[in-house]
């Protein structure tokens, strides 16, 4: 078992960064510790600011405020050809003048490398993106998609950069190739045990590779965890919900229960539900809202659409004025349109307004 | 006179000081009524009043299409006589005299019916062509009662030698060099001939770059006319000469208002060649320093009994024809006729674009009261004509040079030979 | 190790896009048949003229018509005479603006891509402008500029009581008219040539190490390399033809093979001569385009891939 990810050192550092373009900060005090041999992956809608925080720590922007540091050195002054770490862009950026080898092997020629070693260690690092040595010689415009990802992932690791980012590389690609590469590339990841940081607005890609998440928004890092804590513990409405669609009950304080309005019903509140808590929502995510029939108080509704989303099936059910979605997966629809619906509270979210 | 198919329009004398000048003309013309009309303007007036009656009748084309040097394509010269015979007359400036012989050759006579040319081709290649046709010789013969001495009836370039009568005469310039007497003296050019600015002035002075004067003042230097065969002597002579005149020349250009505004500033002291035609603007805004010096000391061929220091200098005069055009039209008889009235031929001597020139009919002292002091300073005419007649007396006629093509050939060779 | 069959490379080569599929058997496309009215126009409008002018070039000294025996003399009288001065300087000349328009153009290019769109257009529309006045008056307008108690001159002494005399008549003040003339020619494609520059390329070199001098060797320089070629061609062949800069600015200091041809068509009156003085040029020029075209991909730079 690997060592468990914060106890190892920190490799990058951010304190206090602030990234301001004219009256707008771009990104906003974030504090970050990223540890050695780490899948970091930055979440967040576009504009959040994640794209600006990963140009400042490769070096292509400078930050207004705040220092970075690299193993405790402050970095902020070098350039980012002096940084030992390499970028994956979105567009890839490759060299379409160049060959595939050329591509792979140009950080090695900057650095005055002679051919032949260069031409080897090209191609161990074409074979690390499972790319046949063969390639070295075609014309990087004469690749496919997926393999100009090879060529862009191949090229960043023969810089052997000490920390690796990737700029939403796979965007552009189908699902079925993305979902091969999110794999391929946690699997690289493990093999050279290079610390990487990820940007990306889809949480499915965070989840399935990354060590830790961090989530943007307006600039702020909202939060950062494990993709278990981030998606079970989520700190914010905001969280919650960017990991996809939720149900949001409004709710009000009111004998130890939490009064929903619009069902003209209570629900009891979950175990850490925050001290003190006055009136905001309860988040109750489309999995874990259950048909019921038997249950005890239950949240009466109508099904009035249903889709099928491979494995799972979404309902949705009009209740007091409102849509539910609940999430089974296909096993036991409900008989009736008239349905019953419960959750445990252990499954509930509930964040003050 | 090859000029430049570069100039510029309307560089020269502003269009204030032309309208001054006309205005001191008309005012002269208006109010001296004691002005005794010579009999020539008399008889061109008349005969341009009963042309145009004559042309109220009959039916024939009326446009007018006009190819010729700059002085005939103006407004001044043209709305006058448009407005007077409602001709639609299209002008065509001349790029150069063998260029317009050579358009006439094939086809051009179908287009123009009037051609402006420097003396010689009239009576050398168009008429023996049949490009031009003759004209009334009883209506021409009295319009002669103008000119001054030196272009009298029977005027040779005129004629052809079967005595026809090939075209009129107006414009006309004498050509040696021009300098800014305040920076070299007349008197150093005119007694020490083309060699005290060639040699004098080595790379002091500017060659205004038309071609074929620049090649007709070599010869003149190197002691021989350019208008007959030449030996292999002189020609080896003349070689020697162009490409010292090229190699001693501090500027070469073919923009007569640039040399002049260069004599003024004093970047050049002369120009090789110089002709009134290139000076007499500079003199119209008062340069009256910018001058047109001839050496008095001739070449030996041109030395006989009457002038016995020979002749230094070219002159040329333009002779407009009325061309073979298989639809003629009597606008183009009228239009000669129409150049003769007085108030015509000082327009055509002071309205061309950058250049003021004498006319021959300026020896009738109703044309001549139409120029206002200034005019007849830019033109270098002296008391009552004297100073003009000096440099036109140290001349020799334009004409055909046989040896065109080989000089040319050494010409362009000498001016390749500066950048070597 | 997930199963890759369909991802990986090497069964992916089987169905490389590039190939394309058979054409059927020879009939007009549509682009043949649009493009005839264009094709009809440069037969008439361009090869007709220089056939013409290649076939006068044959005909004997001094003739105006096409019909003599052909003869080498032009070619021989060139060869003879001492033309190489001005074929030279023309030549010269050429390489010397296209290298300095070069030189002046890059940087200027590579600014005006990181301006903003709307500065961008004001500045092409300021460098644009004067192409809409005609050469030989901007000529001319720099020689009074330059020329002894011209503005620069007058405006000193007037000022600071220095004088600089003239400015014109030599070689230098020629080579300055030209790379002011042509600068247009040189900046547009090489704007071209950046555009296909992406700048995330620069970032990935700069990224990977590269400096500020290798990213521009690297990268740059060959991807905008389709733009400086057609900017040199241009200039160099245009460059070739000039002679409104000696004429006006040089003033006889040089003459160039333009002012030659112009020679013999005008005074010379010896339009064959002149004719196998174009056709030389000519053959020059296209010398020079086919070896610069040779190297250039005309589809990448119209963005075609």
């Amino acid at each position: 078992m690997p060592q468990p990810i914060l106890e190892r050192s920190p490799i990058l550092e951010l304190r206090g960064v602030d990234k301001i373009f004219g009256d707008f900060a771009a990104v906003e005090r974030v504090d970050l510790s990223i540890a050695e041999g780490e899948f970091f992956t930055i979440v967040g809608p576009s504009g959040s600011g994640k794209t600006t925080l990963i140009r400042m720590l490769v070096g292509m922007d400078a930050p207004t405020r705040g220092e970075i540091l690299l193993r405790g050195q402050r970095i902020n002054e070098t350039p980012a050809n002096k940084r030992p770490f390499c970028m994956v862009f979105q567009s890839l950026a490759l060299f379409p003048h160049m060959t595939v080898g050329e591509n792979v092997a140009y950080s090695l020629k900057c650095r005055g490398i002679g051919k032949k070693e260069r031409r080897e260690r090209a191609t161990e690092c074409l074979a690390l993106a499972h790319l046949p040595a063969s390639y070295y010689d075609r014309a990087v415009t004469k690749c496919s998609g997926g393999e100009k990802q090879r060529v862009a992932l191949a090229r960043a690791l023969a810089y052997d950069p000490e920390v690796l980012f990737f700029d939403e590389p796979l965007s552009a690609l189908d699902y079925r190739l993305r979902k091969t590469l999110e794999k391929e590339l946690k699997d690289i990841q493990r093999e050279t045990g290079k610390t990487f940081i990820y940007i990306t607005h889809s949480l499915e890609e965070a989840m399935v590779m990354s060590d830790r998440i961090g989530v943007m928004r307006d600039g702020r890092l909202a939060q950062v965890g494990s993709p278990r804590e981030v998606y079970d513990r989520p700190r914010t409405r905001f969280v919650s919900e960017f990991f996809g669609e939720v149900n949001a009950f409004p709710v009000t304080a009111k004998d130890g229960r939490l009064w929903c309005e619009p069902l003209a019903m209570a629900f009891d509140p979950p175990p850490d539900a925050p001290a003190g808590f006055k009136s905001g929502a309860l988040i109750v995510r489309p999995e874990h809202l259950h048909f019921d029939p038997a249950a005890a108080e239950p949240i009466r509704g109508e099904v009035f659409n249903e889709y099928l989303l491979g494995s799972r099936v979404q309902y949705q059910v009009r209740a007091g004025g409102t849509t539910l979605l609940v999430e089974g997966m296909g096993g036991q629809p409900p008989a009736t349109r008239e349905v019953a619906l419960s959750f445990s509270p252990a499954d509930s979210l509930l964040f003050a307004e | 006179m090859n000029k430049n198919q570069f100039l510029p329009p309307h560089r020269g004398p502003s269009r204030r000081t032309v309208l001054a000048g006309l205005g001191a003309g008309f005012a002269a013309s208006l109010t001296g009524g004691r002005v005794k009309a010579g009999p020539g303007a008399t008889y061109a007036d008349d005969l341009w009043a009963k042309t145009v009656e004559e042309l109220k009748s009959g039916s024939f084309r009326m446009d007018l299409n006009l190819h010729s040097w700059e002085g005939y394509t103006e407004e001044p010269v043209l709305d006058p006589f448009s407005t007077q015979t409602g001709a639609n007359v299209n002008p065509q400036m001349l790029i150069s005299d063998p260029s317009a012989v050579n358009n006439l050759r094939s086809g051009g006579t179908n287009t123009w019916d009037i051609i402006n040319l420097n003396n010689a081709w009239q009576r050398k290649i168009l008429y023996p062509n049949d490009l031009i046709v003759p004209l009334d010789k009883a209506k021409f013969e009295p319009l002669y009662a103008m000119n001054v001495p030196e272009f009298a009836w029977p005027y040779k370039w005129a004629m052809a030698d079967d005595g026809a009568l090939l075209g009129m005469i107006q414009r006309y310039g004498p050509s040696g060099v021009a300098i800014n007497s305040s920076l070299i003296d007349a008197a150093e050019i005119e007694d020490g001939g083309y060699a005290a600015l060639i040699d004098g002035h080595a790379g002091e002075y500017g060659i205004l770059d038309y071609e074929n004067w620049v090649i007709m003042h070599a010869c003149m230097a190197a002691g021989f006319s350019p208008f007959r065969e030449h030996t292999a002597d002189e020609m080896a002579a003349y070689e020697e000469m162009i490409f010292k005149v090229m190699k001693n020349a501090k500027k070469i250009s073919a923009d007569a208002a640039a040399l002049a505004r260069d004599m003024i500033t004093g970047e050049i002291v002369g120009c090789f060649p110089g002709s009134l035609y290139s000076v007499s603007a500079a003199r119209m805004e008062g340069m009256s320093e910018i001058t047109c010096v001839l050496p008095k000391m001739g070449i030996e061929e041109t030395k006989t009994a009457e002038t016995p220091d020979g002749k230094s200098g070219i002159i040329w005069i333009e002779v407009t024809s009325l061309v073979n055009h298989p639809d003629p039209t009597p606008l183009a008889e009228a239009f000669l006729i129409y150049c003769h009235t007085p108030e015509a031929c000082h327009r055509v001597a002071a309205m061309a674009p950058g250049t003021l020139n004498p006319v021959v009919q300026m020896g009738d002292p109703t044309v001549l009261e139409l120029f206002s002091q200034d005019e007849l300073d830019a033109v270098m005419w002296g008391a009552d004509g004297a100073e003009l007649k000096t440099l036109v007396d140290r001349c020799i006629d334009f004409d055909i040079n046989p040896d065109y093509d080989a000089m040319h050939d050494m010409y362009t060779e000498a001016k390749r030979s500066r950048g070597f | 190790m997930t199963d890759l069959s369909e991802t990986l490379p090497a069964s992916a080569a089987s169905a490389r896009p590039s190939e394309a599929p058979a054409r059927p058997a020879w009939r007009p496309s549509t682009g043949l048949l649009c493009a005839l009215p264009m094709l009809l126009l440069l037969g008439l409008g361009f090869l007709a003229p220089l056939l013409i002018v290649a076939v006068y070039s044959f005909m004997p000294r001094g003739t105006f018509s096409l019909t003599s025996a052909p003869t080498f003399e032009n070619y021989v009288d060139i060869v003879a005479q001492n033309f190489h001065i001005s074929f030279l300087w023309s030549i010269w000349l050429a390489l010397l603006t296209t290298v300095i328009l070069m030189a002046v153009c890059w940087p200027l290019a590579v600014s005006i891509k990181k301006l903003s769109p709307s500065r961008a257009l004001l500045l092409t529309v300021l460098i644009v402008a004067p192409l809409f006045v005609a050469e030989n008056i901007r000529l001319q307008g720099w020689s009074l500029f330059l020329d002894r108690a011209g503005l620069l001159d007058g405006g000193l002494k007037a000022t600071v009581g220095l004088s600089t005399g003239s400015l014109t008549a030599n070689v230098p003040v020629v080579v300055f008219g030209m790379v002011y003339i042509y600068l247009p020619f040189m900046l547009f494609p090489m704007m071209l040539g950046l555009a296909n520059v992406p700048p995330a390329a620069l970032e990935a070199a700069q990224d990977l190490g590269a400096s500020r001098w290798q990213q521009f060797r690297d990268i740059e320089l060959p991807l905008a390399a389709p733009g400086l070629v057609i900017g040199a061609l241009l200039v160099f062949v245009i460059s070739l033809g000039a002679f409104s800069e000696s004429k006006f600015l040089g003033k006889g200091v040089i003459v160039t093979v333009s002012e030659d041809i112009e020679s013999a068509f005008t005074f010379g009156q010896n339009w064959p001569r002149g004719s196998a003085l174009s056709v030389l040029v000519i053959v020059l020029a296209g010398a020079a385009a086919f070896f610069g075209l040779r190297r250039l991909d005309l589809d990448s730079m119209l963005g075609r891939k």
